[in-house]
This record gives C-alpha cells, structure tokens and sequence, in this order.
C-alpha cells in the first residue's frame, strides 16, 4: 500500500476525505468567482479573414449547427481554443467557434502570419514532451501504467513510467526510468528500443497467499513500436524484458507487453 | 633565370584571373542590390513589412483540460450501497475523444449474510474502505443543445467510456475494468455538470471467487482550464 494508489494518504478516517473535498470545492469556487483565471488567461488574437467565409458553430464540435457565417476580409478576434475548435467572436459581438482547418490562410491585422496548426507528424520530432498510460500484461497479470519522456535529441528521449500489476495472489508496483532510443523517429511506424532500470514491489494480495513483501531492482530491455495517429497522439505496442536483481541468489526473468496511447506536447 | 619566368607567368595568371573575376563579381553584386532594391520596390507596394511577424497559437489560451468533483452512489456487490466522493481529471484528446483519471472513495455496508448471520463478520471495518482509480477514454458519442426559455441554449454531449484501473477494498488490489456513459452539460464555456453511470467489475472472492459488477451513479461539475 504505498505510493502508487492514492488511497494511501486518504484512508485514514473518511473526516480527511470530507475536508480534502470541501478545501477542493471552496478553492474551485473561488475560482469559478474569478471566470478570468480561466477564460482569457494569456491573450486573444485578432485577426483578418482570407477565405472566402467561414463557418461559425454554437459548439466546438462538428455536430453542433452552423448559425453565423464570417465573410472575407471580416475582423474577429480570437478567444480561446478547445480541442481543434477556437471560439471567435465578431465585430458585432457575435460569438461562436470556428474549425482551425478553416483558419488556415488567416492573417493578422497588420498582415501577420497566424499560426494555429493543427499539430502533424512533422511536429512529432520538434516537442519535447510525450505523456502517456498503457494498459498490458505483467506475466501474465494486467497492468496499468503511465509514462513521461523527455526527447533529448531526435533519436535519444529520457523516459518514467509506473505502474500497477495487480493479480488474484499479488500486487506488484513497477517504477523505471531509462533511455529510449527511435532510430526512424520520422517514420509512421517508429520501431524503438528501451535500456531502463527501476524498483518493483510486491506484496501479497490474498490472505491466503504465499507471496511475501519484497522489493527488488530490475534492470529492462524492451523493444516496441509507436504508430502516429493523428494531431499530436500516437499509439504505442511494446515488450518488455525484466531481469530482477533480488537480494537472494538467484535472477528472476520477467516480461511484460504494453498497448498505450501517448500525446506530445 | 627561370625563377624570374615562373614569377612573371605566375603574376600574369594572377593578373588575368583577377580581371576576369573581379568583373563578374562586381556584376554579380550588382545583381544582387538590383534584386534587393526591386524586392523593396515591390514589397512597398504589396506588403509594408519585411519580416511578417508569427503570431502563434500559444498566445491563446487552451481549455482542453478538467479538473471535477462528484458525489453519488456506489454499489457494492454483496455488500450495499452507499455514498461515493470522488475526483476527476480529463484531457480533451480531440472534439470525440477525452482521456480521464478518476480517484473515487466509498465505504461498504454489511452483506446479507452478515445482516441475516447473527454475529458473522466477514470485513472489519478498515476492510470495509473501498477506493478506486481507474484511467479511461470516454468517446463522444452524441453532442447537442437543450434549450432553456426562448434565448437561452446549453451545449451538451452523451459520451461512452472504458477503461482500466485498480480498486482497493477488503484490504487488497483487484484489477478493475471501467464500462459506463454520461452525461456532460456545458453551463459555460468552462465549467460542465457530469451525470455519469459507471460498472467497476472485478474479481475478488470474499464471499466466493467470482467476477463482480459494482454501479456507481454520480453527479458532478468539472472546470476547464
């Protein structure tokens, strides 16, 4: 019962848990009271329109009806944005959201490039962070996880992850970091191999279990692959090969295979 | 002697690549200020800058994430129903899909079997603590409007998710799988209400090993950041 489940810190009377809402709650009215903190935190932008008009929806979504049409060389200015969505408003004190895509010749009022990309594959090697959770199997016991890497190069990325095997007899906590290497990381389908190190901890999870509370140092290689998806998400297949380092004699061989979904930012 | 002739050819060779370059380099740079000057004299007719500023998305603030709260009911398999609190963080993946954290807390009543037992005590009562965190990725599925009166109009949206996570109860880990739908209402740009109706099923085997469907109802707000 430690780090990873965050009952750990709550369970001690459910009084805590009340109050850790009630602070949480007070704290989001506060800042609900203050719309500013949320809704136009950085800036708007304005900007010129160039195509030929552009749509305007009452939501940031496809589905939601089309009700206001910018004509060209119209002036709108730019709020915040949702997903691919921006939400605009016009001279007039219309406002709606309107689809990045349709926003792509758009220019500033003093001619400036706008740029609001919808983030590409070609991004994928400029950003430098990836975040991600993965659902797999640790021998033979599913596992959720998450994992952070940070690109030091375009082929080298310094990655941690976590994660949770829990199964009928044990319940066993992962925690590495380690070194990914991408030796394609243009390709659409990126091949890519992993050197890390970490800390399982086991402990029982039946009372009638014969598994008894240890923790021991691995050492990983894993190979995998990542498939670029669309906008800044890609999905991730990997195997992994554990070599526990325990305090007794003998090594212990692990494996593990991971399905993830992974974003970069 | 030579010397002298291999000097006088040397400088003439010098001599003549000086005067058959130098020409063409001064060409050449003319060539270029003529380009430049011209490539002014059209800029100041099309554009009056030079070097067109970016004006980059970061300037715009983004409400892709959610962080929420909800309370509601949790059903225990066997072991009633009582009341959940619970947190929520989201990230709007795209406008279909959300990816979502979810840390919910609950406390088990007696089963039956306890009630009806005289005195049998399955759980003690730190046993009876129920917690759970799952990660899911909820598709929205039906997006829409309510109306209210006749200038007022809420962006709604019915999303489906599933998902993976861990449930604590009886003072041990159960790998839980998360299967539910809801209800997301826009009261704003960036605060929502959440009605969600969610199955936690897992296997334990407190009272007999077997696989478990535990419902959980709640109703929260979130806010956009």
């Amino acid at each position: 019962m430690t780090a990873l489940s965050p009952t750990y810190l709550l369970q001690d009377s459910r009084s805590n848990t009340w109050l850790t809402l009630a602070a949480f709650i007070l704290l989001s009215l506060s800042l609900i009271c203050s719309p500013s903190v949320f809704a136009i935190k950085k800036g708007v932008i304005k900007v010129l329109v160039t195509n030929t008009f552009i749509d305007m929806h009452t939501g940031p979504g496809r589905g939601y009806p089309k009700f206001h049409v910018i004509e060209k060389d119209e002036e709108i200015t730019l709020l915040f944005s949702k997903t691919d969505w921006i939400k605009a408003e016009t001279k007039k004190g219309i406002k709606g959201w309107i689809h990045k895509r349709d926003m792509v010749n758009t220019v500033g009022v003093n001619n400036e490039i706008v740029d609001l990309g919808i983030p590409e594959r070609g991004d994928f090697t400029n950003r430098r962070w990836e975040i991600g959770a993965t659902f797999g199997e640790f021998e033979n016991i599913e596992s959720i996880g998450i994992n952070t890497a940070y690109r030091l190069t375009e082929n080298i990325s310094l990655e941690l992850r976590a994660s949770q095997a829990t199964g009928r007899f044990s319940n066993s906590k992962l925690y590495s970091w380690g070194i990914v290497h991408q030796p394609f990381p243009k390709w659409r389908l990126s091949p890519f191999i992993t050197l890390a190190n970490g800390q399982i901890e086991v402990s029982p999870n039946n009372n009638l279990s014969q598994i008894q509370d240890r923790k021991d140092n691995f050492f990983l290689v894993g190979t995998g692959a990542s498939f670029y998806l669309s906008h800044r998400f890609f999905i991730r297949f990997e195997y992994n090969d554990y070599t526990s380092l325990p305090e007794r004699n003998e090594n212990e061989n692990n494996n593990e295979w991971k399905l993830g979904i992974s974003a970069f930012f | 002697m030579y010397k002298s002739i291999i000097f006088s050819l040397l400088s003439t060779c010098i001599a003549c690549i000086t005067f058959i370059a130098l020409p063409a380099y001064a060409q050449n740079s003319n060539n270029l200020e003529t380009n430049v000057d011209d490539n002014i004299a059209l800029d100041k007719i099309i554009t009056p800058d030079l070097e067109r500023r970016v004006i980059r998305e970061d300037k715009l603030d983004n409400e892709d994430w959610e962080i929420g709260a909800y309370v509601g009911l949790y059903s225990i398999e066997d072991f009633g129903t009582n009341s959940v609190t619970g947190i929520r963080f989201a990230y709007h993946l795209t406008e279909d899909f959300v990816a979502e954290f979810n840390f919910g807390q609950t406390t088990a009543q007696e089963s039956s079997i306890e009630v009806l037992g005289g005195g049998i005590q399955l759980l003690t009562d730190d046993q009876r603590e129920l917690s759970y965190y799952n990660i899911s990725l909820a598709y929205n599925l039906f997006q829409g409007e309510v109306f209210f009166g006749e200038n007022t109009a809420f962006n709604n949206t019915f999303y489906i998710l599933v998902g993976g996570g861990n449930t604590t109860f009886n003072e041990n880990d159960y790998f839980t799988y998360t299967l539910g739908g809801g209800l997301r209402f826009y009261l704003t740009d960036w605060i929502a209400l959440h009605a969600t109706v969610k199955n936690h099923i897992f296997d334990n085997d407190i009272i007999e090993t077997k696989t478990t469907n535990n419902l959980e109802a709640s109703l929260g707000f979130s806010i956009y950041f």
